[in-house]
């Protein structure tokens, strides 16, 4: 099961100091994770503008597909695998 | 860090709506970037080498040639269809597409066939490629020209394939690879090359196969100097390595490089060039979206999903992740591959270099006699021509001769004018209408050959223009043939030379503002009524131009404004720029506080309104997506009221709700009501939006509403485009559509990103990548510079439009010029297959082809010597009368008179406003004056004020004085006004003392202004050789040369003149004495020259000619002459003479009166009878059955067949006989072209259903209408003869609707023009007609009249110029810029107009300067004047000419 999640929450990221990312923080749990691909997304320049770099992350309990948004430099959780 | 990248796939906007970006662009970029080279691949042609090898030689870049090309096939058996895989189906607006036949092995699918077979064009079917991505297209392959050889093989196998495919649609194939790839260096493509596609779909082995394929095909790097400097980039074929950011990137570099590696192939890195800055990505999607014919939101996975197709420098490819060691740490492999392809790059485009010239390629050997040169035998055909030409021959015509043909001999040109005076000969034999123009006519040879017609030595003209020595460009002769005949001339070269040395010059189709505007509007979604109107509206052809246009009329900068925009000073001031400039930033920031939607958190720099507005997003949004129930979509949206704008209210509100005002207001004080009342109630009838030509209710709701600005009155967003009340608009009908569930750019797997993501195989779960540029810890501006993020949805499409201004967009022929070269064409230049069956024509267009320094003739077709050529034979046919205007004296009194009143419609090049409104000042007395009035009146001159002092001189209002005495004969034409560019030279030679070869070296540095320092050198010398003429001072030379500078930069080729001032003098005299045999002529040849059908008829019958009506029973297809007797003014009678009796068929009551005014000239009967046959006048014009709507050539044959069998009797018949549709009788008889049958109107109408629908709607075969021909009544087979049905009691029609109908259907009335039907009404009103105006006093006055041309000059900054034709005359009708600013909206709406103004006086020059125009129809109405004919009103705007 897959879970979407409308909102798109705000998470914490955690970068070494290379910039890399390694673990997340949302709901008051931490997560380290390793990034299993990335990939950007630039699209919607028409409307409201979308640009984010999507990290697909793997930890111990949670798979999941967050992403920085490229125009404010917030971190969002997008999609939670079961 | 390697040292020098070399970009080597780069598409330009030659790939035609796929890139962004010019090659200029790309060059520069190129440069500011550092890179060594840079090789433009666009798809399938090589339409864009010539400019980018120029652009980067004159940038100092390396340039590489090369082309993308698409393969039918694959090189591999590929029976999965893994590298060309089955197409899916299009569906467009959700209909499926009809099943399509399995195509054959190999050939591309059809989709769509989209047009029908051409007669004679076997394969006339052009693939639609809309909806199609690259992915179901077959495998890329990129290909480049190592050399010469190379360059040669490009353009065979682009020839090969073209010439074995349909136009647009070449045919490669690895056949055709294999047997073009000398010289040639491939790279395997994009992720939609071969190899790429078989490793995506998992067959490795089979992407191995392809690999050494190509290797084996194209070489293998020379294994000696594999440890040489040359090192890897003596290979043949090369891997390419891409990285776009794309999921699966990562992946499919590691695995090409892995398979780089097994194979032994090199690798190259490059990024699929698309656009020259990131931004470009934004125009690239519009033009992607164009190309699809689909909307942005509509293009889906069309669309590129990560931006990155621009160009990058070494150091940002380096940075991308498969450059990055740390995140290859566990593929090291990749990482090597990766510095190596950015290594090999660079070296592989300094190995490839091609020269461009070809000057070695001259002309096909042109055969000449046994024992003869081409020189000798030249020679020999200009003494022939030379008695022919001068009796007696003067010594001047010998020494000049000798001159010419010494230079000829110098120049090696013999040959070109073998094959000039070749192609003339040809012309005469066949009885073309023929004659050069342009700089050739100052030769004496090619006056003597018979190439041009005008005597250089009787004009003074100097060779030196055309040829000189020291000439580097090659001469350019234009041959002019008849409109009509000019094909057999084509084909005769084609067939003379060969289809291998012969090809037409292409012509690129570049996006103009209307087409601009009319294409991004679609792109961006709008809906396509909207759009349609804004395009109509478009005055301008530039479209830098397009804002000023369309927001100075008040109409729709207003709708899409921001309502803030809207200062106090009301709508006359919102052009102004302070006025745009704010609202750009308010604008601006509201994009900003836009950007929150999508349930992102916003910054803290938001405020509290905001939150508020976001929650209201949000109710609209949740209300959209949950989708409960149809419909619900339109009420889910909040309509926010004034209180809930109030409650909310801050001072950031206050310049957001400040509303257009209704009615007058004190600037200072922006009232509260008025800020809150509803934007519709406010724009209602204040601003032009009742809705033009093309409107449907819902786009004019949606113009209403505001929509357009993209905010709500009350500061919010409304709908997105294309959206009311967030329901989609029919981009086809303009009808709204049931709510829909929207694109959703929350779920960017699905929806948002448009496509389904292709996994990758999981790799390495190793360590996390980086983001590659823009960390978390600050906000980093992901926003390119020049983004037309934050726009508003109109400012965004104004950009856009001029963006794309200037992008090719599709090839046609050039209008005629034709290559011919001695070397086969194909090895030179690559071509490809035009519309026109059998036609072919070369990529490049005429600016590289001169940059290629090939020869070419140009063939141009001339539509007024086609009309007089038709006059010519119809006075040989009515008046037996042969004339040869080649003997025509020169000097005729009476034409010149005619000249001088300005009598021009239809004269050849002196009919139109300007020359009209001079010719009564400059008076031309003799051809060299009309030489001059034809140069004069350009913009050039009228722009560097050359006009008035020639006028003024002209006139004897002022001396006539030259700066030295030298000056006076080479300045004694013009009155000493420098004019010609003969005279800047003469005045370099005889004043300067430069030699002839450098004066024109000297004229053209004038002209171009190339550099200043080339500028100074020239200045010097000529300044010093102007001293050393006696008398001359240092400021008198000073001065020289400023007056040449400032001339020479428009000067026109008095060669040139010349050549037009002959034709115009002949054309004006087949008026003046041939009247209606020129107009028949004319009429045949349109579309020519400056005026519709109905001025050129109408003016002809104030003449005194009668023009009859089309008649089935009397008109042929062409317009003809037909008998109607001599009028009684004609037999010395007086106007009102009986004159001889009129045939019975003439279908007109009486032969027009001449008008007798000073603009109207005719001539006396001693005039007649000296210059004219005596049966001339008794001829009166027949019009045509082409001139219906609907009749075209392919039907003339039959017509004119069945019109010598017999008279019509009945409906029957003519349906029948005809084999014309329903629909075109049904017009014919609105035309009246039945009313020979002896039945009124209405009950032919009636019968027609009847008798047309014999056939089940359908005639000939074919449908009539149709889906509609089903639905009509069924009619009876007429070969019963089943007597027709009773016809019941009809009312007869009223003249106004015969009126109305013929304009509708002829676009004129041959009985009386519309104007005088209301001329009760305008004598009522005060008005005057337009023959009183020449007696009338200057003052006020007031006329009506038809707009017959609207013309907004670039050269008169805004004043518009309308010619309004009356019954009686034309008229000059100027509006100020502030007028037409003010009535431009009632000008364009309304074809018969009253204008109140002051009536201007200048000799017998009279101009009326508008203060009010108004609608005649309407202001006849109120004195009771007669209802406006309906089809006059639709041809004002079908029939206006638009001229820039």
């Amino acid at each position: 099961m897959t879970r979407l999640l409308r909102e798109h929450p705000v998470i914490d990221p955690e970068l070494d100091s290379n910039g890399r990312l390694v673990a997340i923080r949302w709901a008051g749990r931490r997560e380290p994770v390793e990034v299993c691909n990335q990939w950007r997304v630039e699209e919607g320049w028409w409307r409201e503008p979308i640009a984010r770099d999507y990290f697909k992350v793997v930890g111990p309990h949670w798979l999941a597909l967050v992403y920085l948004d490229r125009v404010d430099g917030s971190w969002h959780l997008e999609r939670l695998y079961d | 860090m390697p040292a020098a990248y070399a970009e080597l796939h780069c598409h330009s906007h030659f790939s035609f709506l796929d890139g962004a970006s010019s090659a200029d662009e790309l060059v520069e970029r190129a440069v500011e970037l550092g890179l060594s080279g840079l090789a433009i691949t666009d798809h399938q042609g090589l339409y864009g080498a010539v400019r980018f090898i120029s652009a980067a030689q004159e940038a100092g870049l390396h340039p590489v040639i090369g082309l993308e090309i698409e393969l039918l096939d694959a090189a591999e058996p590929d029976p999965s269809g893994l590298v060309t895989p089955k197409r899916r189906r299009v569906r467009r607006f959700g209909l499926p597409e009809p099943d399509r036949e399995a195509p054959h092995e190999g050939s591309p699918r059809r989709p769509r066939a989209e047009r029908a077979r051409l007669p004679g064009h076997r394969e006339a079917i052009r693939e639609d490629l809309r909806g199609i991505g690259i992915g179901q297209r077959g495998p890329h392959l990129v290909l480049m020209a190592r050399d010469a050889s190379g360059y040669r093989s490009l353009c065979r196998l682009v020839s090969r394939a073209n010439l074995a495919g349909t136009k647009g649609v070449p045919r490669f194939s690895h056949a055709l690879l294999r047997e073009h790839n000398e010289g040639v260096v491939a790279l395997s493509g994009c992720r939609d090359g071969e190899i790429a596609r078989r490793l995506r779909a998992g067959d490795r082995e089979g992407a191995r196969m392809v690999a050494e394929g190509f290797a084996a095909l194209f070489g293998r790097a020379d294994a000696r100097a594999q440890g040489g400097p040359r090192g890897m980039a003596s290979a043949g074929f090369f891997l390419e390595l891409e990285h776009h950011l794309l999921p699966d990137d990562d992946w499919l570099v590691a695995e090409t490089a892995r398979l780089a590696e097994e194979v032994g192939l090199p690798v190259v890195v490059t990024n699929d060039v698309h656009y020259a800055h990131r931004a470009g990505r934004e125009l690239h999607d519009v033009v992607t979206a164009i190309r699809h014919g689909r909307t942005l939101d509509g293009l889906a996975d069309l669309r590129d999903p990560s931006g990155e197709l621009y160009l990058k420098s070494a150091e940002e490819l380096a940075a991308l992740p498969p450059g990055d060691e740390a995140t290859m740490s566990g593929d090291p492999r990749t990482a090597r591959a990766w510095a190596e392809g950015l290594r090999t790059a660079g070296e592989l485009a300094a190995e490839c270099s091609v020269e461009l010239g070809f000057e070695q390629y001259r002309f096909p050997g042109f055969a000449v006699p046994d024992g003869d040169t081409p020189l000798s035998y030249l020679e020999g055909l200009c003494h022939d021509g030379a008695r022919r030409r001068y009796h007696p021959m003067t010594s001047a015509v010998v020494r000049q001769l000798a001159h010419e043909l010494s230079v000829i001999e110098k120049t090696g040109l013999a040959e070109f004018f073998l094959i000039c005076w070749d192609l003339m000969r040809f012309a005469k034999q066949r009885g073309i209408p023929a004659q050069g123009r342009g700089s050739a006519a100052d030769s004496i040879v090619a006056y003597v050959l018979g190439i041009t017609r005008v005597d250089p030595i009787r004009h003074n003209l100097l060779f030196e223009r055309f040829i000189n020595e020291g000439r580097t460009a090659y001469p350019d002769v234009d041959i002019d043939f008849s409109a009509a005949r000019r094909e057999e001339v084509i084909q005769y070269v084609y067939d003379k030379y060969g289809e291998e040395h012969t090809g037409m010059v292409c012509n690129l189709v570049t996006y103009r503002a209307r087409s601009a505007v009319r294409e991004v509007g679609y792109a961006l979604g709008f809906p396509r009524p909207l759009v349609d109107r804004v395009a109509k509206a478009l005055e301008t052809y530039d479209s830098v131009m397009v804002r000023r246009d369309l927001e100075a009329e008040g109409g729709f900068g207003q709708f899409f404004a921001h309502p803030g925009e809207l200062g106090p000073q009301g709508p006359e001031a919102v052009a102004g720029a302070a006025a745009e400039a704010g609202g750009r930033g308010l604008v601006d920031e509201m994009g900003r506080l836009n950007h929150g939607r999508g349930g992102r958190e916003r910054s803290p720099t938001d405020g509290s309104q905001n939150e508020a507005q976001a929650d209201s997003r949000r109710s609209v949004k949740g209300g959209l997506i949950s989708g409960d129930s149809p419909g619900s979509g339109a009420e889910h949206i909040p309509v926010r009221t004034a209180s809930g704008t109030n409650g909310v209210s801050g001072r950031d509100h206050l310049p957001i709700t400040s509303l257009p005002r209704t009615g007058r207001q004190d600037p200072g004080s922006p009232g509260p009501v008025d800020r809150l009342a509803p934007v519709t109630t406010i724009r209602a009838g204040r601003w032009d939006d009742e809705g033009g030509p093309g409107d449907s209710p819902a786009s004019v709701h949606w113009l209403r509403s505001g929509h357009g600005t993209g905010y709500r009155p009350d500061g919010n967003r409304t709908d997105l485009p294309g959206l009311v009340g967030g329901r989609r608009i029919d981009p086809e009908s303009g009808v709204l559509m049931p709510p829909e569930r929207r694109h959703d750019p929350e779920h960017p797997e699905t929806d948002s990103l448009g496509r389904p993501f292709h996994r990758g195989p999981v790799r390495d779960l190793v360590a996390a990548a980086e983001p590659s540029e823009g960390r978390g810890d600050a906000p980093p501006s992901h926003r390119p510079e020049d983004s037309t993020v934050g726009l508003s949805d109109w400012d965004r499409w104004l950009e856009m439009c001029a963006r794309l201004d200037g992008f090719p967009r599709h090839l046609s022929i050039h209008s005629g010029g034709m290559l011919v070269t001695a070397a086969p064409l194909i090895d030179i230049a690559p071509l490809e297959r035009a519309t026109m069956p059998k036609r072919v024509v070369v990529q490049f267009d005429k600016r590289d082809v001169e940059t290629l320094k090939l020869i070419k003739l140009d063939l141009l077709g001339l539509g007024m010597l086609a009309a007089m050529d038709e006059a010519l034979q119809l006075i040989e046919h009515d008046c037996a009368v042969c004339l040869d205007l080649d003997r025509l004296p020169e000097e005729i009194p009476e034409v010149f008179e005619m000249l001088q009143a300005a009598d021009t419609v239809g004269v050849f090049q002196v009919e139109s406003r300007a020359q009209m409104q001079t010719l009564p000042k400059s008076r031309p007395a003799s051809l060299d004056d009309l030489v001059v009035e034809v140069a004069i009146i350009r913009p050039g001159p009228i722009q560097g004020n050359a006009v008035h002092p020639y006028l003024r001189r002209k006139q004897g209002l002022e001396p006539v004085i030259y700066l030295h005495p030298s000056l006076e004969p080479v300045l004694r034409d013009t009155l000493g006004v420098i004019l010609y560019q003969e005279q800047v030279m003469r005045i370099a030679i005889e004043v300067g003392g430069f030699s002839p070869a450098e004066s024109d070296g000297f004229r053209r540095a004038m002209g171009t202004w190339r550099s200043t320092r080339e500028m100074e050198k020239l200045h010097r010398q000529f300044v010093e050789g102007c001293l050393r003429q006696p008398g001359m001072t240092e400021e008198m030379a000073e001065e020289l040369f400023r007056q040449v500078a400032a001339f020479a930069s428009f000067g026109f080729a008095k060669s040139h003149a010349a050549a037009f001032a002959r034709t115009a003098y002949e054309s004006a005299f087949l008026k003046l004495f041939y009247p209606a045999q020129l107009l028949a002529g004319l009429i045949n040849a349109q579309p020519m020259g400056f005026y519709p059908v109905e001025v050129l008829a109408n003016d002809t019958k104030r003449h005194g000619v009668a023009v009859l009506p089309v008649d089935i029973n009397a008109s042929s297809y062409k317009t003809t002459t037909e008998w109607v007797g001599r009028p009684g003014w004609a037999l010395g009678q007086g106007d009102h003479g009986p004159g001889e009796p009129m045939p019975e068929n003439a279908s007109i009551g009486a032969r027009p009166m001449p008008v007798r005014s000073a603009a109207c000239v005719i001539p006396s009967s001693k005039a007649r009878e000296r210059w004219a046959a005596e049966s001339a006048v008794g001829y009166g014009v027949r019009l045509g059955l082409g001139l219906v709507k609907g009749i075209g050539e392919e039907q003339a044959e039959r017509l004119d067949a069945e019109l010598a069998r017999g008279p019509y009797e009945t409906l029957s018949e003519v349906v029948e006989r005809t084999g014309l549709s329903e629909e075109v009788v049904e017009r014919l008889i609105r035309a009246g072209a039945l009313d020979s049958l002896g039945r009124p109107r209405r009950e032919l109408l009636w019968q027609l259903r009847e008798v047309a629908g014999a056939t089940k709607g359908r005639v000939d075969g074919r449908a009539t209408g149709g889906a509609r021909a089903g639905r009509r009544a069924a009619g009876r087979p007429a070969d019963l003869r089943l007597p027709a049905t009773p016809v019941p009691q009809l009312p007869a029609i009223t003249e106004t609707e015969r009126l109305g109908d013929a304009y509708a259907v002829v676009g004129m009335d041959a009985r009386r023009q519309v104007v005088g039907l209301f001329r009760e009404a305008l004598v009522k009103l005060g008005a005057q007609p337009s023959s009183a105006l020449a007696v009338r006093p200057p003052g006020r006055i007031r006329l009506g009249g038809l707009v017959v041309t609207r013309q907004h000059p670039m050269t008169a900054r805004g004043t518009v110029f309308l010619a309004l034709e009356d019954e009686t005359g034309m008229v000059n009708v100027t509006l100020w810029p502030d007028r037409w600013m003010r009535f431009r909206g009632v000008v364009r709406r309304h074809a018969l107009l009253l204008v109140d103004g002051q009536l201007q006086r200048e000799g017998n020059v009279v101009n009326v300067v508008a203060d009010d125009v108004r609608s005649l129809v309407e202001e006849a109405r109120r004195v009771g004047g007669p209802e406006g004919a309906p089809g006059v009103r639709h041809m004002g705007h079908a029939g206006m000419r638009r001229l820039g």
